[in-house]
């Protein structure tokens, strides 16, 4: 018997999810808490303070100049200016805080992807016989969860797994339903079909989540025993499995194996991709009411970022938060009027706007900002409605 | 500074997250437990920014006694029906088979001791123990899995 310290080196084996995603979003809602009291105290004095004078602005922008000759890293203040160029920017404003223009911009649709490598397919289709259910993985990710299902061929022959079945569990008044199911693709996509050679395991992934409704909503589940998955070309996979569905509702992606993760490109030195940003939100917001907030653009980068041409960004809120819910996105042009170039080390902050409709259901809704270029940065937090 | 503290947490990331992660998988025996437990780890963290001096030292023990916390909170609680553990099926090993059986002080030794070579001293650290009760719950708990995984084969 191999000693136990090649018997542990077998670990390396054993699969690791992703943990970015819960990494970023916990870090954030932790970052969040830290911040409140400092952005409420900014908007405090955002509140308080009189308007600055053009001849201010041109002062701290001449110090600023100054700074950047010098080479020292700087946090940006700015105060607004009007002209009749340019729409009418937030009406007071507190130092360090660069002023949100309503100056609308093109809606932004990223660069299509590259298609993922598929995998073979050659074999004819898995039948019910061929296959063992069992569960898992599952996993949590910036407010969704994964139920997932592991469809291991335990026949000699390789078969292929794909397409979409149907599942059916029983439900709370004892009958036994289809699975309810919202359109769209789980958070944790996505799924190619693929031949299973024998031995090789394959998975059905539902996605859920927990915060959709207002209140005691929120909370509620729904459980489905006893699952049945129908296979696409027939046959029936019967199981003792339980499936639980938050209060999002269920979303189901089709049979097969993950697409292989593809590299993440680097965005160009210099370029806004290269930037972080972190949103400071109110811990609440009423509807019909704006939701008044701040992001900070910091570059960690040894190079300048130059915001020319200036980039525009999109803030979404889930006002209607569920997976078929109506998604509020706008997008904006960044105020750079003043801003020209953030300097290695150097941070602004930017204050934005976001009128929240007066029909938003209440409730704690997730938010997002992100600057409009195929690299981000992107920011999120969570507010209240109500 | 900040950025340098930032830069060392994603770089442990990289290098050693999966390597915490597994074992304290193999700790917990739940997958999705390690999950929490490495990620809000590694998130406190990146928080805390400067503040730590050694990041991999602070995570693998951030990590371990979140996980700890957890174990000790979930056995207050009945687990839900078809959730019990998948990872003896299907991730298989004998090894893990074999450490499930084993008190979860004695899991947690091994695998910082055979699996992330922490010598006995910072096992001890990690785990707020003190170095004797690690090597006696080395000892044991190398005898008991030995013995395991020797009936297996038996």
């Amino acid at each position: 018997m191999p000693d136990l310290k090649e018997r542990f080196k077998g670990l390396d084996e054993v699969r690791v999810p992703e943990l970015q995603r819960a990494i970023q979003a916990r870090a954030s809602i932790l970052q969040r808490a830290e911040y409140q009291t400092t952005a409420a105290e900014a908007w405090e004095r955002y509140e308080r303070r009189p308007r600055m004078t053009t001849r201010l602005t041109q002062a701290l922008a001449a110090a600023t100049i100054l700074a950047l000759g010098v080479g020292v890293a700087v946090i940006f203040h700015y105060a607004r200016t009007s002209g009749p160029a340019h729409p009418r920017p937030t009406p007071s404003l507190a130092p360090g805080i660069v002023a949100w223009v309503n100056r609308p911009a093109p809606a932004y649709s990223p660069p299509p992807q590259p298609s993922p490598t598929p995998y073979p397919t050659s074999a004819a289709p898995c039948l019910a016989g061929q296959l063992s259910v069992s569960a898992g993985p599952s996993g949590a990710a910036a407010g969704n969860d994964l139920e997932g299902f592991t469809f291991t061929n335990v026949s000699p022959t390789t078969c292929l797994l794909g397409g979409r079945p149907r599942v059916t569990g029983i439900n709370a008044a004892g009958r036994r339903v289809a699975l309810p199911l919202n359109p769209g693709q789980t958070f944790f996509g996505p799924v190619l079909p693929a031949d299973l050679v024998p031995g090789a395991k394959g998975f059905l992934n539902f996605g859920t989540g927990y915060a959709c409704g207002s209140g005691a909503d929120q909370q509620a589940t729904s459980q489905y025993r006893g699952l049945w998955f129908d296979l696409p070309r027939g046959g029936r996979l019967q199981s003792s499995l339980t499936l639980i569905a938050g209060s999002c509702g269920l979303v189901m992606d089709d049979l097969g194996l993950h697409a292989p993760v593809s590299p993440v490109p680097t965005p160009a030195p210099g370029t806004p991709g290269t930037l972080d940003a972190h949103v400071d939100l109110p811990q609440s917001v009423r509807p019909g009411q704006t939701l008044r907030y701040t992001v900070t653009l910091h570059n960690s980068t040894p190079v300048p970022v130059e915001l020319n041409p200036c980039p525009s960004y999109s803030q979404m809120v889930d006002y209607r938060p569920s997976y078929s819910g109506t998604l509020r996105a706008e997008a904006f042009w960044l105020n750079c009027d003043q801003v020209k170039v953030i300097p290695p080390g150097g941070q602004v902050v930017y204050a934005m706007e976001l009128r929240v409709p007066s029909d938003a259901t209440t409730g704690l809704t997730k938010y997002s900002w992100e600057l409009n270029t195929p690299d981000g940065p992107y920011a999120g937090g969570a507010v209240t409605i109500g | 500074m900040e950025d340098e503290s930032q830069d060392a947490v994603e770089a442990l990331y990289r290098t050693q997250g999966e390597r915490i992660w597994r074992a304290v998988m193999a700790y917990t025996q739940d997958p999705d437990l390690a999950s929490d437990a490495v990620a809000e780890a590694f998130a406190q963290a990146l928080v805390r920014g400067s503040a730590i001096r050694s990041p991999a030292r602070w995570v693998w023990r951030t990590a371990f006694r979140i996980a700890a916390g957890m174990l000790q909170e979930r056995s207050r609680s009945v687990r839900l029906a078809g959730t019990e553990s998948y990872l003896m099926r299907d991730l298989g090993g004998e090894l893990l088979t074999g450490l499930a059986r084993l008190p979860a002080k004695q899991r947690a030794a091994l695998v910082l001791f055979y699996y992330a070579d922490y010598p006995v001293r910072q096992i001890a650290e990690i785990l707020r123990s003190n170095p004797i009760a690690v090597r006696v719950n080395l000892s044991r708990g190398r005898n008991r899995l030995r013995r395991i995984l020797e009936e297996k084969h038996a």
